[in-house]
């Protein structure tokens, strides 16, 4: 029997930017039940950008953290669920609201560079027993040898998995190859995830090829939900590992069956895809939930979100920085772009 | 007549706050204390003909009466500013505090500062640099229709993050968070805080989102927020609204730009010196004070 690769569904946080946070509660224990049916074994559930994300910048969710934790997790027969952390954002109060609610895993993100902003909440977490991952984001940014020191610094705060995440969807295959292959080699020990978005329509196979250079987690949504074009597709590289006889330990049918009858229904017409501005978002290397935000300003403004989401490539702007949607909107149109 | 000071702490914001005392006409800096004799920050002070010492504050409270040293800045972590703050008050040594440890009242200049003055407190605290860029904007909005919500996001160059901020992170948010409260005048607050490390290093921005109680009045509020932006240019002239205040619905949004004056790190650390240059202008109205009362 070969190891089995461990799947994390996004639907219920990354996938919160698809619907601007505005999933109910009931959404929220459907898409969680169906998810438990096919036994995806982790589950993560916040707000898009983390415990605390709620606000004026990033959105206000319709219900709370602890709201959506306290309706999943009492219903779950089989998975486990995580919250994601973004220091700078959420703290340390904020876990410890949570954590009694029966949360298993909790994820601490960063900017791929700042890793030493997690020590705090990451220490903390391990500390407490939890299964702690640390998240680096917008992992094209740096090389292979920078991403593996910075995950050492997660390591050395307690962290027992590392990931490299592909906030943008900017990565191909080979880059992932060569990034997950010198992680598996600098921490034997620990496990390493991949992350993906499809803005480039690669999803799948970069989280294929995350397996193969030895990645254990991998994550993904049903119907791929999630920011710009959504994760990787749950359902369908559930089938292209069991033609490859990877062994994930999910029951296939059920996860088609969660992707189309129970989340495909939910997001209607806002259901994720390669539109023109999640391309761009892949193409330009720019942080995957800045699209709504790109298309509202150019409601909003009337400059076209893609020469916005150009214009945030160009200047290197990290997850997070939302508010520099409006402010670069507003100066394209002074200098009459 | 000049009033004595000693700054704690030789990071990058100690040592930058260095180069404004240097300046002042009120304020004379005498003692720079670290922990590390090799530290870049105390290098520079001795080099500035400062006195140093690198075994921290208790290095410092034996030259505390012989220097007559009446004004102390402590620039060190929240961790270790209570300890210190009690052994300099307990001396009569006024301690302005550049950590979020918050022991004392919050200050940000232009809102509160002449409150402090009258009332005379031992400690006060300086917030954060993010908070001192953006409170006087929520306060400015505040000051002319209630605000139920006040958000501020501060994004500085990793540069020009030190390790304590880093290592402390939580501090900054919850600090921040706190003053927007109690200093800017919204209801509720909210600090969100972003390092990004493009190169070559952006300038510190600071975005404030109020969310005004009824729909904003748009002229009276757009009169104030600049008319706030000039009292700030005061103590930090490269402050400025680089958009807005945007309106929309009942939401105000304010983009702001810090550049630097470059004292210790380059000019896009806007995030230091407004900190470092805040500190230094109540710490002149204080010795203002203590000099009118002399005299």
């Amino acid at each position: 029997m070969s190891k089995i690769i461990k799947l994390h569904d996004m639907s219920l946080r990354d996938g919160m930017h698809s619907i601007a946070h505005q999933f109910t509660l009931q959404n929220m224990v459907d898409v969680s039940q169906a998810l438990d049916k096919a036994r995806v074994p982790l589950i993560e559930v916040t707000h898009g950008d983390g415990l605390s994300g709620d606000s004026v910048n990033y959105g206000f969710a319709l219900h709370k953290d602890e709201e959506y934790l306290s309706a999943v997790i009492p219903k779950l027969k089989y998975s486990k669920v995580s919250v994601l952390l973004i220091p700078g954002i959420g703290t340390v109060d904020h876990l410890k609201m949570v954590e009694d609610l029966g949360v298993k895993t909790v994820r601490v993100a960063t900017h791929c560079s700042e890793a030493d902003v997690s020590e705090q909440h990451i220490s903390y977490a391990a500390g407490r027993g939890f299964d702690t991952v640390g998240f680096l984001m917008m992992a094209h940014m740096l090389s292979a040898k920078e991403i593996v020191e910075q995950a050492s610094k997660m390591a050395g705060y307690g962290a027992n998995c590392l990931y490299v995440t592909d906030s943008a969807g900017h990565m191909l295959p080979e880059e992932v190859s060569a990034k997950i292959g010198l992680m598996r080699e600098a921490f034997p020990n620990h496990e390493i995830g991949f992350h993906g978005h499809h803005n480039l329509g690669m999803a799948v196979a970069n989280s294929l090829a995350a397996v193969e250079a030895g990645a254990d987690r991998i994550d993904g949504s049903v119907a791929g939900f999630g920011a710009g074009a959504g994760n990787t597709p749950l359902e369908v590289f559930a089938a292209v590992c069991d033609l490859k006889g990877i062994n994930l330990d999910v029951d296939l049918s059920a996860l088609m069956d969660a992707a189309e009858d129970v989340a495909t229904p939910i997001m209607g017409d806002k259901l994720p895809r390669v539109s023109r501005g999640a391309l761009t978002l892949g193409y330009a290397g720019v942080y995957s939930s800045f699209l709504l935000h790109a298309i509202r300003a150019e409601k909003k403004h009337g400059v076209p979100a893609r020469e916005i989401l150009l214009e945030l490539g160009r200047r290197k702007t990290v997850g997070g920085q939302e508010d520099m949607i409006e402010d670069v909107a507003l100066e394209l149109l002074r200098a009459g772009g | 007549m000049k009033i004595r000071c000693a700054l704690i702490g030789s990071g990058n914001i100690g040592t930058d706050l260095l180069y404004k005392l240097l300046r002042s006409d009120v304020l004379e800096p005498v003692w720079m204390v670290g922990i590390d004799a090799d530290s870049d920050g105390l290098k520079r002070a001795r080099d500035l003909g400062v006195k140093t010492t690198h075994e921290g504050v208790d290095g410092l409270i034996k030259h505390l009466e012989e220097d007559n040293i009446e004004i102390a800045f402590d620039a060190t972590s929240a961790y270790v500013h209570a300890e210190n703050s009690r052994k300099l008050v307990a001396k009569g040594v006024k301690v302005i505090d550049l950590t979020p440890a918050a022991i004392g009242p919050f200050c940000v200049p232009p809102v509160n500062l002449d409150e402090h003055l009258n009332q005379g407190e031992d400690n006060v605290n300086m917030v954060t640099c993010g908070g001192q860029a953006t409170i006087p904007m929520v306060y400015a909005v505040s000051r002319i229709q209630d605000v139920s919500y006040g958000e501020i996001i501060a994004t500085i160059s990793s540069k020009s993050a030190g390790p304590g901020t880093r290592k402390n992170i939580d501090e900054f948010t919850v600090t921040t968070s706190g003053a927007i409260e109690k200093v800017g005048g919204a209801d509720k607050g909210k600090a969100i805080i972003i390092l990004n490390p493009a190169e070559p290093p952006l300038m510190m921005r600071d975005t404030v989102h109020c969310l005004t109680k009824g729909e904003p009045d748009q002229e009276k509020i757009t009169k104030s927020v600049l008319a706030m932006e000039k009292a700030v240019q005061a103590y930090v002239p490269g402050y400025r609204i680089k958009e807005g205040p945007v309106f929309d619905g009942n939401r105000v949004s304010i983009y702001l730009e810090v550049k630097g004056m470059g004292d210790y790190l380059p000019e896009y650390a806007g995030n230091l010196d407004i900190m470092t240059a805040a500190s230094a202008k109540t710490a002149e109205m204080f010795a203002k004070q203590m000099i009118k009362n002399r005299t």
